[in-house]
């Protein structure tokens, strides 16, 4: 009876799979293929929207964390605390949120049905799971299907949006690289004498406290990238512009020193940085040299219509001891070998045309000293330096004059350190620091020339400077100086004078050279 | 890294991905509407070429090379002169 049962079951079953079950599993796989790729269509739209909390979000900590790809240059440190760009990072993290989510959903509609019919006992049922299976592989083919077209599609729209991102990148980087490289435009520190072609800047926006003491607020490579195209948006929600060129204008924006994260001059990065660092024996005559440079270029500025601005407090304080010491004709102090070396910053602006000239000082025992001169990054950096000869150091001129004019010479404070000795202790040092002296120009200043013209012991007139050199035994150190130079002149200047014969002479010419004459 | 909606996004990031999500409906919807687009637009290409051809086919009679006549095999005796017609008008 029981067998009997079972065979009219059995052949019960066959009949309602083949008239029943198999047509509906027809229909199930065309319905199950639709479901699938609507859950796809579906949780991408949920996700796409912003409603899902369960996405992970890249955020600006993780950047600043490291955790964004791509290499970043040393002088960069790290990644900036900014948000990256949608297709450098964010993209992925939501495609795999999406085939999580999908993978999850696809899993109970495999699992659930099977727990559902184990648990109300339907196994005499089985013919009618055959419809439930296959919308279950509907399903799983649909979404199969439609995760690789959505693959397709984002990876479609990415690959676009890099292919146009990163050319625009490449391009405005080239901008600012040329701009850079055809005005002279560099970032000079005053406070640590570094130079940067990329400045660090300090976000103006609603930053905690604790943002400004950790430098989270930093921005240290702007330049377009991962983080942005056109713009970036720092950590705190602030909109920046990526490039050097308009962040120099950004009110939103503070340039810092990227190496000790002081604040740098306005403009600094895009106008033009003439750096003159002067460098000779002690009391050779170099911060006169610069007095008179300062004077002489404010007088001549103004006969050109050149705007003259002391653009920071020290050069202020420092340009007004010059000024009153030009004036009542004394000497300045011997600067200090224990201090640091003295910048002072003049900002020219010749219509559009805008300049920092910055001349920097060093007590001469500094400079001449090997250990010391080490740390004058400042020597490094510039394109054009000033070598100050003390003519009163020549031995030929003190055998030949000393005796005969103590006065001049008690006058002149001569220098006791030896020319060419001072001179290659300074070029020596910029060489074993690799620096292409080789690529820098060189003004050769032959001072004190007042007090030389009282004795008739100098060249007749400044083209004769060179010549003059060479007949008093400075041969030597006239070839290692054209040898190691790109360019070289030689100025005769008396520090007294704020006229052309003074310093404004050779620092004309560098500005000549580097941006514009002032006449 | 955080895990959160869209709240303290960049709007960036909600444009980019409301482009993506503009992209996917249309590839969606592209797919759906394709086998009786395909049909339509095929249609309109064929009677767009029929249109083009129908303006060209002058141009290519008139271009059409007429054949050089072909020489016959037997001599043609030379064809007599005709004779002088008397004008009425005089």
């Amino acid at each position: 009876m029981r067998l009997l049962g079972r065979l009219l079951h059995f052949t019960l079953s066959v009949g309602l799979l083949f008239v029943v079950a198999l047509p509906l599993a027809n229909l199930a796989v065309l319905g199950g293929l639709a479901a699938g790729a609507a859950v796809v269509l579906g949780v991408a739209g949920v996700v796409l929207v912003g409603r899902a909390s369960w996405v992970r979000v890249r955020t600006p900590d993780d950047v600043h964390g490291g955790t964004l790809a791509g290499r970043v240059a040393p002088a960069f440190v790290r990644r900036d605390r900014a948000w990256p760009q949608y297709f450098a990072a964010q993209v992925l993290l939501d495609a795999r949120a999406v085939v999580q989510r999908v993978r999850l959903l696809t899993r109970g509609v495999w699992v659930a049905p099977y727990r559902w019919a184990r648990a109300h006992g339907l196994k005499w049922w089985w013919p009618f799971y055959a419809p439930v299976l296959a919308a279950q592989a509907g399903v799983a083919v649909g979404v199969v299907a439609a995760v690789l077209g959505a693959g397709l599609v984002t990876g479609t729209v990415s690959a676009a949006a890099w292919l146009v991102g990163v050319p625009v990148v490449l391009l405005l980087r080239g901008l600012d690289a040329g701009w850079q490289a055809v005005f002279g435009a560099r970032a000079s520190c005053q406070h640590c004498h570094q130079l940067a072609a990329v400045p660090a800047y300090r976000c103006r926006g609603p930053h905690p406290p604790g943002d400004r003491l950790t430098g989270a607020d930093l921005h240290r490579d702007l330049r377009p990238g991962r983080l942005g195209v056109l713009w970036r948006r720092c950590g705190c929600g602030a909109l920046l512009p990526t490039t050097v060129l308009r962040a120099a204008f950004s009110r939103r924006l503070d340039a810092c020193c990227p190496a000790c994260t002081e604040a740098l001059l306005p403009g600094a990065g895009v106008v033009t940085d003439v750096r003159m660092p002067v460098f000779g024996a002690a009391s050779a005559g170099k911060t006169q040299l610069i007095m008179s440079a300062l004077a002489g270029l404010e007088q001549a500025a103004k006969r050109v219509n050149v705007a003259v601005a002391l653009p920071d407090e020290h050069s202020r304080q420092q340009h007004e001891v010059y000024a009153r010491l030009m004036r009542e004709g004394a000497s300045p102090a011997k600067t200090e070998a224990a201090g640091p070396p003295v910048a002072v910053t003049l900002r020219l602006t010749k219509g559009p045309r805008v300049a920092l000239v910055h001349l920097f000082d060093a007590a001469g025992e500094n400079l001449v000293d090997r250990e010391q001169n080490a740390r004058l990054a400042y020597l490094d950096h510039a394109r054009s330096l000033i070598y100050v000869l003390d003519p009163f150091s020549v031995r030929r001129v003190r055998d030949e004059f000393a005796a005969g004019a103590p006065e001049v010479f008690a006058a002149a404070n001569p220098a006791t350190y030896d020319p060419e000795d001072a001179y290659n202790a300074t070029v020596q040092r910029l060489q074993e620091f690799g620096v292409p002296t080789g690529r820098r120009r060189l003004a050769f200043v032959v001072s004190k020339a007042d007090l030389l013209e009282k004795m008739s012991a100098g060249p007749d007139d400044p083209a004769g400077v060179r010549t003059w050199l060479r007949e008093n035994g400075l041969n030597n150190l006239v070839l290692t100086v054209e040898r190691d130079f790109r360019e070289v002149r030689y100025f005769l200047v008396s520090g007294r004078d704020a006229g052309p014969d003074g310093g404004f002479g050779p620092t004309n010419w560098i500005l000549t050279r580097e941006w514009s004459g002032l006449g | 890294m955080a895990e959160q909606g869209q709240g303290g996004m960049p709007p960036g990031h909600r444009a980019a991905r409301l482009v993506l999500l503009g992209a996917l409906l249309a590839a969606f919807a592209a797919g759906v509407v394709s086998p009786a687009a395909d049909g339509f637009t095929r249609g309109a290409w064929e009677q767009a070429g029929q249109v083009v051809a129908y303006f060209l086919a002058p141009l290519r009679e008139r271009a059409t090379p007429v054949p050089p006549p072909t020489p016959s095999p037997t001599p043609t005796s030379p064809k007599p002169k005709p004779k002088p017609t008397k004008s009425r008008a005089g």
